[in-house]
């Protein structure tokens, strides 16, 4: 899932911007070669996830804090017209003006809670941080507080605190739901789920990626590498950029599951088994929430693919961890080969020739951008390279919507495992770069394309845990 | 329970790379004693602290017992000089009574235990490491690699471990001797430092064992045989054996170019590369002067040259007439290089 305030603030990729390539590529037929090796520089970039942290901003916003007899009124308010009590969410960022997997996955939540009569107060920090937060004074630490959507400003943790201890004592019933905890914490947070009287039930723990598990929410070893999360002790994460910090990060979040004891949800069957074989965390129960659905037609798109150019696209952030790399060498190869056209769908201009930048947003107020670029600029292929073990993989779900088929590495996670069942026919797993740049060089893409089954669809958006709380239970 | 002794030798400008040697060699065998040989002075202001460091002993150049030392180091450099002590400090941890004697090069760092090198040389007398365990499949690994050990000798003299029986001794003491006399990097007329030296011990003393271990001593020279990889429970693999040792020969950017050379395009190595270099950060000597090594200048500050070195070496006249090489001003064989010296580097 996406994490874009995070991507954004990772150092620029050397030659990210630049070709960065030597140019033998330039007729067909000639293999693309990368002057640097763009693994070798991320990994010599990376630096320990707490260091990194330093150059993040101190506060998000310096604004004055609201008085907790504010926190009160705007909560009393609320109360009035919301009978089914509140919930209290936990997320990095700010959902309502960063966008994101995650994000549109709170902000769903948060509209199918309150159609369901109940109110919304989110939390995230003042202070991101790329790591868990520091166990810091009550009165020093300040989170941005949102209401139902709207913005009420910054709020200390001890205002806070003593705020929902008030409303818990006089009749409000709370259900906590952690998103996500980076720059949380986990101290804080269990404060505040006391507070909110969630000891005893079971609040809700979201594991949209492998933060749970380690300060790299990837997993990606060293920033370059899916490591499959093996022991702490062990030699590989003793060389990892985020292996220094990852035994106080596992021992601070089983303090935390221990008490709670959470209901453990997964955005997919795949990352839950993943999560569960490696996770060490207590919990009640274990639930699969997509935050959406894909409503496929059954009528195929066929494409009269010999009347024009194979339209192949990357889709979404040109970053290392997600494939570009990858889906730029194939571009540059055939960049004036007659039998392909390359699209970049997306943000970031890139100077790669022959590459169609096709500005995509997906934000709150245009959840379909990315199909609606994928399905007007006629997209036959995305490369979806991406090199983590991907928890959902929106980009999947949008190329299939799109009719667009997907090709993806077999230890891509969700991705796969959506080629492997549900979608077996719209995509193709390739085992390895070299395969991938084979079957471009030989054509075989065209004939897998070919004999694809694709069609259009719709993605529902998901109500994160509406529906189980409103239930009132949770899949075991 | 056998007493392991393991030592390295540098200047305070590896002090950082001794560290983290250190550091790696005592997380998976604390039980070794491990002893810095060190062949240089702090410069003034320079905090080194020996009780707030890892090491359990540091035995300096002048403890060493060298006759007329600073006369004899004179003429080497520092590469040829920290090398050039490694066979008296080796022959003194043997008559010390160590049972084993491990000698490992300061830019090493341990990856997991060295359980097959002591299983060996608990059998033999010297355990050495060749250079390559493999032939070369190309023409740069050729030249770079297989004539390159022709060149600089077959074993890779970052380490070294000895058993404390007869012929161990008598290796030391061998070794000892030829470095006092013959630690030179003159690869023209078959001497590399203390490796050319080597590749006659396993003719001239018995039960020598030579460890083709993957995952001992790997390096740029080897890797091309032996990449390096990360198991899914995380150990790292060197040629699909357990990584034990990696020789991080040069980390800056020619090193980095020579494991791109030889990593054919596989990123692994650099993560090992991108650790060492968080290390020796971590372990950086706080206020020691770029390129300080107190035996690299005359009195008077002023660098001494290799070429200044090499004819103090092989003039015996010049050695009788000037008592003190570092010396500098009137009378001293600084002045007198400066008028009659051939300027060649």
């Amino acid at each position: 899932m996406s994490t874009n305030l995070y991507a954004a603030n990772l150092a620029p990729l050397p030659g990210a911007q630049a070709d960065g390539g030597v140019p033998i590529h330039v007729h067909d037929g000639w293999s693309f070669r990368r002057a640097g090796n763009a693994a070798k520089d991320v990994i010599l970039q990376a630096v320990p996830t707490a260091e990194r942290g330093k150059h993040w901003p101190a506060r998000l916003s310096d604004e004055p804090v609201m008085s907790q007899a504010s926190l009160r009124g705007h909560i009393a308010a609320v109360n009035r017209s919301h009978s089914g009590g509140m919930v209290l969410a936990f997320s990095h960022d700010h959902y309502l003006t960063i966008w994101g997997g995650v994000q549109n996955c709170v902000g769903d939540e948060q509209a199918a809670m309150n159609a369901s009569g109940w109110s919304y107060l989110h939390i995230c920090p003042n202070t991101p941080r790329p790591h868990l937060g520091e166990n810091t004074a009550a009165r020093d630490t300040t989170y941005i507080i949102s209401l139902n959507g709207l913005r009420l400003g910054v709020a200390t943790l001890e205002d806070l605190n003593e705020t929902l201890a008030y409303f818990g004592t006089n009749g409000l019933g709370f259900t906590c739901v952690v998103h996500h905890l980076l720059g949380f914490a986990p101290e804080h947070v269990a404060m505040l789920w006391r507070s909110a009287g969630q000891r005893g039930q079971s609040g809700y723990f979201w594991t949209h990626d492998l933060f749970t598990l380690c300060p790299s929410i990837h997993l990606l070893r060293n920033e370059a590498t899916f490591c499959g999360a093996p022991a702490a002790s062990s030699t590989a994460c003793r060389i990892c950029n985020a292996g220094v910090a990852r035994r106080g990060h596992e021992e601070r979040l089983i303090a935390f599951f221990e008490e709670f004891r959470p209901a453990v949800l997964a955005p997919s069957e795949t990352l839950l088994q993943f999560w569960q074989k490696h996770a060490k965390y207590a919990f009640s129960s274990v639930a699969v929430v997509p935050p959406c659905t894909l409503e496929l037609e059954l009528a195929p798109q066929k494409r009269a693919l010999e009347e024009r150019p194979l339209r192949v696209a990357f889709m979404g952030a040109p970053i290392y961890h997600k494939g570009w790399f990858s889906f730029e060498s194939l571009a540059r190869w055939h960049a004036y080969d007659p039998r392909y056209q390359f699209f970049h769908l997306g943000q970031g201009v890139t100077d790669v020739p022959n590459l169609v930048h096709v500005e995509a947003k997906v934000d709150r107020t245009d959840r379909g951008a990315m199909i609606r670029a994928a399905r007007e600029n006629e997209i036959d292929v995305v490369v979806n390279w991406s090199l983590c073990f991907e928890s959902f993989s929106f980009v999947t779900h949008e190329a299939l919507a799109a009719g667009v088929f997907v090709v993806a590495r077999p230890e891509s996670g969700n991705i796969a495992a959506l080629l492997n069942s549900r979608y077996q026919g719209h995509g193709r797993l390739v085992g390895s770069e070299i395969e991938l740049q084979a079957s471009f060089e030989s054509g075989e893409i065209l004939e897998w394309v070919g004999a694809s089954k694709r069609g259009y669809g719709n993605l529902v958006a998901g109500r994160g845990v509406a529906d189980i709380v409103c239930a009132g239970s949770v899949n075991v | 329970m056998s007493k392991v002794c393991c030592y390295t030798s540098i200047t305070y400008s590896y002090l950082d790379r001794a560290r983290v040697l250190v550091e790696s060699v005592k997380r998976f065998h604390p039980d070794w004693e491990f002893v810095l040989l060190l062949s240089d002075e702090a410069p003034t202001g320079f905090r080194f602290n020996p009780a707030e460091e890892k090491f359990d002993r540091i035995v300096t150049i002048e403890q060493l017992n060298i006759e007329d030392w600073r006369r004899w180091m004179f003429g080497h450099d520092i590469v040829e000089l920290c090398t050039a002590v490694k066979g008296t400090m080796m022959a003194r941890l043997l008559h010390a009574g160590y049972d084993y004697v491990v000698y490992l090069d300061p830019d090493t760092a341990v990856f997991s235990p060295l359980d097959e090198m002591m299983e060996l040389v608990e059998h033999r007398s010297v355990v050495l490491t060749p250079h390559i365990v493999s032939p070369e499949a190309t023409q740069n690994g050729v030249i770079d690699n297989e004539i390159g050990s022709l060149k600089h000798g077959v074993y890779n003299l970052g380490f070294v471990a000895v058993r404390n029986i007869a012929s161990g001794v008598a290796f030391g003491n061998w070794w000892r001797d030829r470095l006092l006399a013959y630690c030179h990097d003159d690869v023209p007329n078959g001497l590399f430092t203390d490796q050319r030296w080597c590749d006659l011990v396993p003719a001239l003393f018995d039960d020598v064992g030579v460890l083709r271990h993957c995952g001992y001593n790997v390096a740029s020279w080897n890797l091309s045989g032996r990449p390096i990889a990360f198991t899914p429970a995380g150990e790292v693999t060197a040629g699909n054996m357990p990584l034990r040792f990696f020789h991080f020969t040069k980390v800056n950017t020619v090193g980095e170019a020579m494991l791109e050379r030889y990593a054919f395009g596989r990123t692994e190595v650099f993560e090992l590369l991108r650790w060492y270099r968080e290390r020796l950060a971590a372990f950086r000597a706080e206020g020691l002067p770029a390129g300080w090594w107190a035996y690299g200048t005359y009195a008077d500050g002023t660098p001494i040259r290799k070429a200044e070195r090499l004819l103090w070496r092989v003039r015996g006249d010049l050695r009788e007439a000037f008592k003190d090489p570092y010396a500098s001003g009137q009378g001293s064989y600084s002045e007198w290089y400066a008028c009659n010296g051939v300027v060649a580097d």
